[in-house]
């Protein structure tokens, strides 16, 4: 059962992504990629994932897409502005390019012993014993503090420096004229 | 019905894929930032297929902790999507106010 | 006394140092001084060593000094060492003593000249290699003084280098030279291939056992050889080589550089024993060379080139000598050739100074009255060519007629080249009575008619402008006529430790002594008495097609011309215009610098700046790398 929600919400996942890559608009790209975004969601559901399925929805739907719709919308481009005119030459050769490197990934992926020997487990099986439990928050929040507490602290250093350079970046430059509300003698009233 | 993990990869590539065509064949920065997100996806998903799989074969002996590798590593890899994304679009809006376009092709200060 | 040899070919080389790099800021007089107390000094130090080695107990007694090891790679080990044995020795004493007298008689003749220090700065690099030359222990030290001699030959003959012709000349001289010293090279190395050494010593104690190489070996250094000795083929330099001053033409191309030579074949005299195939080949050439070049110098009008093919000739008769196995006979005809024969170039020098350079000698006659001293010592010069009974030339060359008739040792006899040699001594006595009855007999040609002597002025000099030439000059003449005169009495065969088989020796000197007086006496007898002998002779059918076969010196310089000359010469003017011009400037200069541009133009395009350019760069390595991965690992 949870395979068919899986394959289905596969198939729809492909889908949208062909569609984000292909819009012109930007916003429908943006908003397709939303879909994407819940798409995966279900899909880390599927694989018994709860706490990050709901972290997906939260910060790429809820943070990362919002972030971006901001700057769409602070862009305002014009209609002639969001006319690509990419030379066809280059579209076939990005095609041509991605197609190559699904076939060699799959290629890599079947040609595996491993990988092929693995096709006889159901990852969407129970588990037993200690890891049964594996994907709950609790475990996670556990393992995030104990076994990987240096990549923790190292990846908030880094949201730090993310959130300085983007405040940086943006400044606008221009002196503020600041007007003189003050009159020249103090205690003086303004009129 | 089973699901098996090399299905599962073969959904990632093609994400990955997607993703890479849109990278390369898109002028506007912000369609190739938002490609960029998918390919992240497709490796977010892989990653944690794979972590399903070695939970489910060997599950047994792994304690709790143990077996959340792959959600911790995929938090990680949300975590810097989300800073890359904001610094990216930082820079793109500083861009766009000096040269008031955003396609990529116009960026080209870096040529020779 | 053998630590001073090294002083030898040392003091003419400073004094080339001296007079050639200070010589234009001394005064003439300083740089004559030099000039000549350096051979002079180095012949004091050759009689010294000479008369030591003299003393010792056996002929084969030598004085050696090894200077410095010059190549050492592996087992090859050449080093500078000079040795003085009884042959080197003499050659040396030839060598210093002609060449001092001659740079005295430089000192007059020269003078006046622009280049005046740079003469005799030449003339002591000449010294320098031709005693470096003679004194060498082994074969590529000679070879260093052979090529030092070739070069200064070079520097000599074009010394008036603002003449084109004297260039050529100097040109061809070096160039035909060449030609043998391939030979001579070629030679070096079979003999470093065969004997593993180059000393002469050792080499010409293992002689005997190379029997097959020594052949190859010989024909070789003959070569080179033929080439500074102006045999055939390779004569063809000394002629023309008559361009440069009359003391070159004297000491390099009459007493000494061309008689290097012989000098190589005496050295290895054991080694050519051991090739009886290039001896027989040595003697015919010479016999052969000396009969051609007593043919040309019938009809040769400049006093020069008369002297210059009869060079060639008596040459001739010294390989005749060489190749019948008599090397010291060959060297006693050498070293008597070197007296005479600088004497009668010093004193055509002597008659061409008087004239103011007048060297024709249809313009010339009658000199004897006003040339007195100079027409006697040329004389006694002229006698001795012609081998006149008693002479220094009698003897030597009445030697040589006698082994090539007799044989000597292993070889035989040949008669034909003993007919040879004979026919050539009435012919050299001819041309050379010839030479002096047309300079100093009858009556000046030179001289203008009265009546007519506006337009004639032109022609020649007044007799009464002719004088006597400076003492400078005379003095040297007169030494070399005496050494002429008594040369003949110093038994250098003999000497030089050969014994030769005396039977019919004293057949052989009459016979030879007849020959010259008749060749003497039909030359003085034709060209004084009667000469329409001569023109009827001149005028009949074999007499024109001789006359001018003779004139045009056997066209062989014409055949040269035709068959090298050209022929190379297109091939120089090919390699210029298609290899040089067209393969090398353009299509590799200028084509490999387009080249590069056009892959630089290529090249630019990749780093165009556009980040899409880059993102397709990383994923066409991604799918590379992924590729390859998958690939090497069987898929």
């Amino acid at each position: 059962m949870d395979a068919l929600v899986f394959y289905i919400s596969g198939i729809l996942m492909i889908a949208s992504a062909l569609l984000v890559v292909t819009r012109k608009n930007p916003v429908y790209s943006a908003i397709l990629l939303v879909v994407f975004f819940l798409l995966t969601s279900v899909n880390f559901l599927v694989l018994r994932s709860p706490f990050l399925a709901v972290i997906q929805v939260l910060v790429y739907g809820g943070a990362i897409m919002v972030l971006f719709l901001f700057v769409l919308m602070l862009l305002n481009l014009t209609e002639e502005e969001l006319d690509e005119k990419v030379d066809p030459r280059r579209k076939l050769l990005a095609g041509a390019g991605s197609a190559c490197l699904f076939v060699l990934l799959c290629w890599a992926v079947s040609s595996s012993e491993r990988i092929r020997a693995a096709g006889a487990v159901d990852l969407t099986g129970k588990v037993e014993g200690k890891a049964s439990t594996a994907g709950e928050t609790r475990e996670i929040g556990k393992a995030l503090f104990s076994e990987h507490i240096l990549p923790f602290e190292f990846t908030s250093i880094l949201i730090f420096i993310a959130i300085i350079g983007a405040i940086y970046l943006t400044r606008t430059r221009r002196t503020v004229k600041r007007e003189n509300t003050l009159t020249e003698e103090p205690g003086e009233e303004n009129s | 019905m089973s699901l098996s993990l090399d299905l599962c990869l073969y959904l990632c590539t093609a994400i990955f894929s997607i993703g890479v065509y849109g990278v390369l064949s898109r002028q506007n920065i912000i369609v190739i930032l938002m490609s960029l997100e998918l390919m992240l996806n497709g490796v977010n998903l892989a990653i944690i297929s794979f972590g399903r799989y070695f939970i489910t074969v060997e599950g047994a002996e792994l304690s709790g902790v143990g077996a959340s590798t792959s959600q911790v590593f995929v938090i990680i890899v949300l975590a810097i999507a989300a800073a890359e994304a904001a610094v990216g679009l930082a820079i793109l809006l500083a861009v766009y106010r000096r040269w008031r376009s955003t396609r990529v092709s116009d960026m080209r200060l870096l040529k020779g | 006394m053998d630590r001073w040899i090294f002083l030898i070919p040392l003091l003419p080389f400073l004094g080339f140092l001296v007079n050639g790099l200070l010589g234009r800021r001394l005064s003439d007089r300083a740089v004559a001084i030099i000039g000549c107390a350096a051979p002079a000094g180095a012949f004091a130090v050759a009689v010294a060593a000479f008369a030591q080695v003299l003393q010792g107990e056996s002929s084969t007694h030598s004085l050696s000094q090894e200077l410095w090891t010059w190549i050492e790679a592996g087992k090859l080990k050449v080093s500078f060492a000079l040795t003085i044995d009884r042959l080197s020795g003499i050659m040396c004493l030839v060598v210093t003593g002609v060449g001092s007298l001659i740079h005295v008689y430089s000192t007059g003749y020269m003078k006046g000249d622009s280049g005046y220090a740079r003469f005799f700065a030449y003339l002591n690099l000449f010294m320098a290699a031709m005693l470096v030359l003679v004194t060498a222990d082994n074969i590529v030290l000679m070879f260093l003084g052979w090529e030092g001699v070739g070069l200064c030959s070079y520097l000599l003959i074009g010394f008036w280098y603002k003449g084109l012709a004297n260039c050529s000349a100097g040109i061809k001289a070096f160039v035909v030279n060449r030609i043998g010293d391939l030979g001579f090279l070629l030679g070096i190395f079979a003999i470093w291939a065969a004997f593993g050494t180059f000393e002469f010593k050792a080499i010409n104690d293992a002689a005997g056992s190379a029997e097959g190489a020594a052949f190859w070996i010989c024909l070789l250094l003959f070569i080179g050889a033929c080439g500074k000795s102006a045999q055939i083929p390779l004569y063809v330099w000394l002629p023309d080589a008559m361009a440069g001053p009359t003391p070159v033409s004297a000491l390099i191309h009459a007493a000494t550089m061309v008689t290097s030579g012989v000098y190589l074949l005496a050295r290895l005299g054991p080694l050519f024993d051991a090739a009886p195939g290039v001896l027989a080949i040595v003697a015919t050439i010479g016999a052969l060379t000396a009969l051609l070049a007593a043919l040309i110098a019938f009809s040769q009008n400049d006093i020069k080139k008369v002297l210059a093919y009869s060079t060639v000739s008596q040459l001739g008769y010294m390989f005749l000598a060489a190749g019948m196995g008599a090397y010291s006979v060959a060297i006693f005809h050498l070293v008597t050739h070197a007296f005479f024969k600088a004497l009668l170039f010093l004193g055509a020098g002597a008659v061409i100074h008087s004239l103011h350079h007048e060297q024709d000698m249809r313009q010339m006659g009658g000199l004897r009255h006003r040339l007195p001293w100079t027409f006697a010592l040329f004389l006694i010069g002229a006698l001795a060519l012609s081998g006149f009974p008693l002479t220094a030339g009698f003897f030597s060359k009445d030697e040589i007629l006698h082994v090539a008739h007799s044989g000597l040792g292993t070889v035989d006899g040949r008669t034909i080249l003993w007919i040879i040699g004979l026919i050539t001594a009435l012919f050299t006595a001819f041309y050379t009575f010839r030479q002096v009855a047309l300079v100093f007999l009858g009556s000046y040609r030179g001289a203008p008619e009265p009546q007519a002597a506006e337009e004639s002025a032109a022609l020649g000099l007044e007799l009464e402008k002719v004088e006597e030439s400076p003492l400078s000059m005379r003095v040297p003449l007169l030494a070399l006529a005496g050494l002429s005169l008594a040369g003949g009495f110093l038994a250098i065969p003999h000497f030089l430790g050969l014994e030769i088989p005396e039977d019919g020796k004293l057949a052989g000197l009459i016979i030879g002594g007849i020959v010259s007086l008749a060749g003497i006496g039909a030359a003085l007898a034709i060209y004084l008495r009667f000469p329409s002998i001569l023109e009827r002779f001149l005028a009949s059918p074999p007499g024109k097609r001789i006359y001018r076969l003779s004139t045009k010196k056997f066209y062989v310089d014409d055949i040269y011309q035709a068959l090298i000359v050209r022929p190379l010469n297109s091939l120089a003017e090919l390699s210029f215009y298609v290899v040089d011009r067209l393969i090398i400037d353009i299509l590799l200069v200028h084509g490999s610098s387009f080249a590069v541009g056009a892959i630089g133009h290529l090249l630019r395009r990749l780093q165009d700046g556009r980040t899409p350019t880059y993102a397709a760069w990383f994923l066409l390595g991604a799918i590379v790398v992924l590729g390859m991965t998958l690939w090497m690992a069987g898929g």
